[in-house]
């Protein structure tokens, strides 16, 4: 690299620069070759040598010297990708270091500190016995298709980039690592929430800004726990009444008045189908373990299925007073035909209230209907196509919608009620009297009575 | 005479009848919460199961009412066995594959501050506080659980085992599916010398020096319970 071609600025941050760069030109080049391209692109390095250069790039190593096409003919690509999405920074550091003013005992001293470093290993890479029949815990599961491409922001930034989320997983018919795009569960379960709060409100005639802060929260972020509640103060009265007023809650559960409750519905991770999930998703796409490996070498590679978008915002210069700066960005996104194979499960479906069974399915035609996942659903991302959710086996049928409406229709003016509460008036008391910065001021309510306690056991 | 829950009767079918020497291997579908301190037994997955069956509510409702200084027994189709004056399940941490690797989830939490009717939504602290938390995991395609048990009420109460591990309601530890096998080695608590699960320092383990630590510690489950806090022999956990 060279200062002139890349100015003084640049040329100072150059190990920032090449830190943030490393993952994203790793996940949009499909080759050494390309990668290798697309870093020297990027920084205004001729890698065959230029008028100002030497010769070609070589690599200096204690034992010689090698040229660049040759040591990137030594390099799997798969490791490189695992490598860099490791820490791209240790990476950088090493490449930004300048030679340039070293002697040559200096440089010899600088390549033997790899010696203090352990041999790397592969290790591990052995196929897994893969079992003909499992015991497999009671879900609903579909296929979702991508019908446009989706956005799902990974944990890291990269610069100007924003990746799609990844996951490191194990291949269990190679026994390999590597790094593939997933919807987190979480996430599911939050535009899931949302969908199906928003609805109940609409249901009642309310809007969520029309509630109580505290509940609102509560409904669609999951709620908080207040500094210094005790909650193990289990109060089954609260519990019982936010569950039967509230059938979204009793389904995907959250922290309100002090109590902190477990939801019914357990939403998971959206797998990509791609070589390295084979073994997870053959099922759900009706392959039989025999013809597993077959049909996993059909499948394309993970990395081969995102691609990074460039996305310009405009400074509009030519309104007067605009103080827009004009920006790109790149935004990686799992390309458009790509499959997930997404499930759930409702624990246990034999104890859960029919009506939160049926608000389930109410929601799952709902989503139907929206079809969207994922981020930048306003730019047209994260269109999906999928049939219903299929119970799997040993798994019972959810109810009709029409159990949730009419049972919300009926007790309409006292959900009502209990949205708009604030807080139950013989909420549990405090474990401490500390009020820290997100405590309530004043004096703490008073503790439940043991009359109180004792009633709680005998209604339960 | 202890607490009894009203439902423990109907618990009381999951207890084990004719143990045997077994292998549980759960084929994980979503990485395992994992902190490499405490590791990941199976007997709070099977009790939570047993607890919801039981009871149709969830375990923290089904225990309302409940002293808090007293451990309720849960019944499970696992064998226990007196170990130094303490209850100890015969069942091992979770053993994760040869190719398991540690890796990090980040969760998140975010506020819809648009939709509180406030002028103004703090979301960098107090109650409103969006979240990004990093959560140590384990990547692996299955655990292993070497176990004592009753093999037929095993088959039938792992369907409802659905997840091992924290952050289950995100999917977190999720079991794509189980596996029940022989363990002739019957390595619940040792496996060639290496302690495979926690014991009381007072049962005298005979456990290889380097495969364990000695420190406060919980013998059964739930092993949040101070209850069966002793000195104990914990296993040291290392994934290569």
């Amino acid at each position: 690299m060279r200062a002139e071609a890349l100015g003084s600025h640049r040329y100072s941050c150059v190990s920032s620069e090449l830190s943030n760069a490393l993952i994203p030109l790793v996940v949009s080049e499909r080759s050494c070759l390309a990668f290798y391209r697309a870093l020297c692109t990027r920084f205004s390095v001729e890698a065959a040598g230029g008028p100002d250069d030497y010769g070609p790039i070589e690599l200096w190593m204690p034992t010689g010297r090698l040229r660049w096409d040759r040591a990137l003919s030594a390099i799997d690509y798969a490791d490189m990708r695992l490598v860099i999405h490791e820490n791209p920074g240790f990476l950088a550091t090493f490449a930004s270091s300048s030679t340039r003013d070293m002697d040559d005992d200096l440089l010899r001293a600088e390549y033997e500190s790899f010696d203090a470093y352990p041999e790397p290993t592969k290790g591990g890479r052995a196929r897994l016995q893969l079992p003909a029949q499992l015991i497999q815990p009671r879900s609903f599961r579909t296929v979702w298709t991508l019908t446009s491409p989706m956005a799902h922001g990974a944990d890291e930034k990269s610069g100007n980039v924003k990746l799609f989320r990844r996951h490191r997983v194990v291949d269990a018919l190679t026994g390999s690592h590597a790094y593939v795009p997933f919807m987190a569960g979480n996430a599911v379960r939050g535009m899931m929430r949302d969908m199906v709060m928003g609805r109940w409100l609409g249901l009642l005639g309310l809007k969520a800004s029309d509630i109580p802060p505290a509940r609102a929260h509560a409904l669609l972020a999951g709620g908080n726990v207040e500094q210094g509640v005790d909650t193990g103060n289990v109060r089954v009265d609260v519990r019982k009444r936010a569950r039967a007023l509230c059938p979204p809650w009793d389904l995907l559960g959250g922290c309100t008045d002090q109590q902190i409750m477990a939801g019914r519905a357990r939403i998971h991770d959206a797998v990509l189908v791609c070589r390295e999930n084979a073994w997870q998703v053959h099922q759900a796409l009706g392959v039989e373990t025999k013809d597993l490996d077959e049909w996993a070498e059909t499948l394309p590679e993970a990395a081969e299925l995102t691609q990074l978008r460039l996305g310009t915002r405009h400074a509009h210069r030519e309104l007067e007073d605009s103080g827009g700066s004009q920006m790109i960005f790149n935004v990686e996104l799992l390309l458009s035909g790509a499959q997930m194979v997404h499930s759930f499960q409702v624990f246990s479906l034999d104890g859960v209230d029919q009506v939160t069974a049926s608000c389930l399915a109410d929601l799952l035609e709902d989503f139907g209907a929206h079809g969207v996942v994922g981020a930048q659903n306003a730019r047209g991302m994260g269109l999906i196509a999928f049939n219903p959710y299929e119970p799997g086996p040993g798994t019972p049928e959810l109810p009709d919608p029409t159990i949730y409406l009419e049972y919300v229709d009926a007790h309409r003016d006292e959900m009502i009620e209990w949205a708009m509460m604030r807080g139950e008036p013989d909420a549990p008391a405090r474990a401490s009297g500390k009020g820290g910065r997100g405590g309530k001021k004043g004096p703490p309510p008073p503790r439940a009575t043991a009359e109180e306690q004792a009633a709680d056991r005998e209604t339960f | 005479m202890g607490y009894s829950p009203p439902w423990s009767a109907e618990a009381q079918r999951w207890a084990c009848v004719s143990p045997e020497p077994l292998t549980l291997r759960a084929w994980l579908a979503a990485p395992l919460q994992w902190d490499a301190y405490n590791g990941v037994p199976c007997e709070g997955a099977l009790q939570y199961a047993v607890v919801q069956l039981a009871s149709g509510v969830s375990p923290e409702e089904a225990f309302a009412g409940a002293p808090r200084d007293e451990l309720v027994p849960i019944p499970i189709p696992i064998a226990d066995q007196e170990m130094g004056g303490f209850t100890v399940a015969l069942a091992s941490w979770a053993q994760p594959a040869p190719s398991a690797i540690e890796s990090t989830r980040i969760r998140r939490k975010r506020a819809r501050a648009e939709s509180y009717g406030l002028a103004k939504v703090n979301v960098a602290m107090a109650e409103f506080k969006s979240e990004q938390v990093p959560v140590p995991t384990l990547v692996s395609a299955f655990v292993e659980f070497h176990v004592v048990g009753d093999r037929a009420l095993l088959n039938e109460l792992l369907p409802h085992a659905t997840h091992l591990g924290r952050g289950r309601s995100s999917g977190h530890g999720q079991v794509l599916g189980w596996e029940v096998c022989d363990d002739p080695e019957r390595r619940s608590i040792l496996d060639r010398g290496r302690l495979m699960r926690t014991v009381p320092v007072s049962a005298g383990v005979n456990a290889r020096p380097g495969t364990f630590s000695v420190r406060h510690a919980t013998t059964r489950a739930p092993y949040w319970h101070r209850a069966s806090l002793t000195d104990c022999m914990v296993p040291i956990v290392r994934v290569l």
